[in-house]
């Protein structure tokens, strides 16, 4: 468990991180996501004392990182991972690192084991490549058997396989009742990986929320209908100031009307639908709406994935856009509101794809604080 | 449903000593500590036994022209007792030589080695009560400085007695009072100079400015004023800035340590052994006080 309160930081004039306050709750995958210079690092590194706050404080595990009897078992930490002296071998420096807190040699080879480093856990770490040294962080992360984990870009550098085992660990990790709190910048891995989502923007808050809740949301908001009546569904609902687009196989895109809504309506005015589908949107999408206005480093127009929706980008109509679903402001939803319940709509939709991952409506009900080790995945 | 609250077993603690083991494994996880501390002990005790070898000479080639000035009408040399000085005097100059200059160096990067790799982070995670790792890290480095000079200086002793002994110039007693002080000043010293250098590598971050400063105080400032104290010598007698200059320049770093180890002690030093001794711990508690507020305060 993780809490913000308040937190601010300043380089001289620059701020980094301004009043930001949230919390990362036990038993869950928080993914904490924004744009580069967005804070996530520094924010990560005012947890862990690396860093002071210019002002308020953060909690891990109900204290002061600072004042924990055994550092390693409440947090385990990847930040940068070439936090490594390059002359030192993998397995030497996991020794070092678990000898303040009397960890045996034994629990190193374990994890060295665990993150698949055994062929090279006595060649200096100088010579590794990214994805070697990202899990030899991992596996200083792990040797502690920490109650957090706190992972700055883990899947940085890492195969395929390497990500997807990530994924699994940090959800196991979860599953026991521990608090995993990671940075990414792959939108398709977090929306498969976390339970809750952080997002910061130049260092302030933008959205604390389930990812169930974020996506529904947004994509609630946005309807698809294929119907004989479309000019005059158009008319209608264009006269009511929401924003109509046409896609190229003659069906409309409604943004600002639940399906719910427009389903009632169309039955008041008699009008006949072949289709009425609430729009899923991804996670990528989502961000980046919310994020557009705070981008640091802006990589130019053609970066930004709110352009064309996939069905129209041969189209060549002008790029058929929807309107902003959502201000950021209002997307702040406490982080301790519990998931509201979605389900008439959720059964409604098939599922689509990636966004369909097993964590909609199942949130873990109890945390468990099972201690066990972690064998195999 | 009914939940079972267990505790975790704490068996993990993080301890002072496991920050110092640690430290310890750090350390000598490297290579080039190895083959540093090694070559170190070798050039010490080398050093030693070609003092002494070349005292033997010197004293033997005396003895053979007895009577007979070595400078064209000089007057005769004869070499009386301790005229050479003492076995632990000779030691402890061989041990300068090297070891010195080792154990600034390594007391430093044992520091901003850390800064420059990122390594910091890792340790400062694990151990985050900067104060405590900082001292880990002074306890290693002592315990380090005592081993190398005691290793070299009983082996450099030894050896050196082996040559030297029989002879008339060298004083060859070991547990004579200068003898003691002469040696175990030496190692406090030593301690003492790596700790401040560890505190000027705390502090700066950088390894190479960090050397700069060091070796800029410790072993060009005090040759410098050495050239202008030996030219106002020459002048006669001193006032103003420069006895000044001349007198303050004592309380150098170097100049302080080389107090404690001076044999003979000269009635005239402006610090005598034991003051010289309190002047370097000065020296060095101010760097390591700068040094414990600079890393408690700044980020990393």
């Amino acid at each position: 468990m993780i809490d913000a309160t308040e937190l601010t930081k300043k380089f001289g004039d620059k701020v980094a991180v301004e009043g930001l306050s949230f919390s990362v709750r036990s038993g869950t995958v928080t993914g904490f996501l924004g744009p580069n210079g967005a804070g996530k690092s520094t924010t990560m590194r005012l947890i862990l004392g690396l860093d002071h706050p210019t002002s308020g404080r953060t909690m891990v595990n109900g204290r002061s990182y600072l004042s924990t009897k055994a550092p390693m078992h409440e947090v385990g930490a990847l930040l940068e991972a070439k936090s490594v002296h390059p002359g030192r071998t993998a397995r030497n420096h996991l020794r070092a690192l678990a000898a303040t807190h009397g960890i045996s040699p034994k629990r190193v080879d374990e994890v060295i084991g665990l993150v698949g480093l055994s062929d090279v856990a006595t060649k200096r770490t100088g010579a590794f490549s990214l994805g070697m040294s990202q899990r030899l962080g991992l596996a200083a992360a792990l040797l502690g058997d920490p109650e957090t984990l706190i992972l700055d870009e883990p899947i940085n550098g890492l195969d395929p396989e390497g990500v997807a085992w990530v994924r699994s660990l940090v959800k196991h990790l979860a599953s026991e009742g521990r608090t995993i709190f990671i940075s990414s910048h792959l939108m398709s891995e977090m929306a498969l990986t976390a339970d809750y989502v952080i997002i910061i923007g130049r260092g302030r808050l933008i959205v604390d929320a389930a990812m169930s809740d974020l996506i529904n949301q947004a994509s609630g908001q946005v309807v698809k209908v294929r119907s004989p009546d479309a000019t005059d569904i158009a008319d209608a609902v264009s006269h009511s100031g929401r924003s109509v687009t046409w896609t190229d196989d003659r069906c409309l895109l409604i943004s600002g009307l639940t399906s719910e809504a427009l389903g009632k309506e169309a039955a008041r005015r008699g009008w006949v639908l072949y289709e009425l589908t609430p729009v899923q949107r991804s996670l990528e999408e989502i961000y980046m709406e919310l994020t557009d206005s705070v981008q640091e480093f802006h990589a130019g127009a053609q970066a930004r994935a709110l352009g064309p929706r996939p069905e129209d980008s041969e189209a060549a109509d002008p790029p058929v856009r929807t309107d902003p679903v959502m201000t950021p402001a209002s997307m702040v939803v406490p982080a301790n509101m519990p998931p509201p319940i979605l389900g008439t709509e959720h059964a409604m939709r098939p599922p689509t794809g990636l966004l369909d991952s097993p964590f909609h409506g199942e949130q873990p009900l109890e945390p468990r604080r099972a201690r066990r080790a972690w064998g195999g995945q | 449903m009914a939940t079972i609250e267990t505790t975790p077993t704490r068996t993990y603690k993080l301890t002072f000593f496991r920050i110092f083991r640690s430290e310890w494994i750090k350390l000598f996880t490297l290579r080039s500590t190895w083959w540093i501390l090694a070559l170190t002990v070798v050039a010490n005790i080398g050093i030693s036994i070609a003092l002494a070898s070349i005292l033997k000479w010197v004293e033997s080639e005396a003895a053979a022209h007895a009577g007979v000035g070595t400078r064209p009408g000089g007057a005769p040399v004869t070499i009386g007792p301790g005229d050479l000085g003492t076995l632990s005097g000779l030691v402890v100059q061989s041990c300068g030589f090297v070891g010195q200059l080792v154990f600034i160096i390594l007391s430093i990067l044992v520091i901003t080695n850390e800064y420059s790799s990122g390594m910091i982070r890792s340790t400062l995670t694990v151990a985050p009560r900067r104060g405590r790792v900082l001292v880990a890290k002074l306890l290693v480095i002592a315990i380090l400085c005592v081993l190398v000079f005691s290793v070299s200086m009983a082996i450099g002793w030894w050896g050196g007695y082996q040559i030297a002994h029989g002879m008339v110039g060298l004083d060859v007693v070991l547990t004579s009072t200068t003898s003691m002080r002469v040696l175990g000043g030496f190692i406090a010293e030593m301690v003492l100079i790596a700790w401040m250098c560890f505190g000027l590598g705390a502090w700066i971050r950088s390894t190479a400015a960090s050397i700069g400063v060091a070796v800029g105080l410790l072993l060009v400032l005090p040759m410098i004023i050495t050239i202008f104290t030996n030219t106002f010598a020459n002048a006669g007698t001193l006032s103003g800035w420069r006895k000044w200059l001349v007198d303050g320049s004592a309380y150098l770093p170097t100049n302080a340590g080389n107090a404690v180890t001076a044999d003979p002690v000269s009635d005239t030093a402006i610090l005598q052994p034991w003051q010289g001794l309190v002047v370097l711990a000065v020296w060095t508690v101010v760097v390591l006080i700068i040094a414990g507020i600079i890393t408690k305060r700044r980020d990393v």
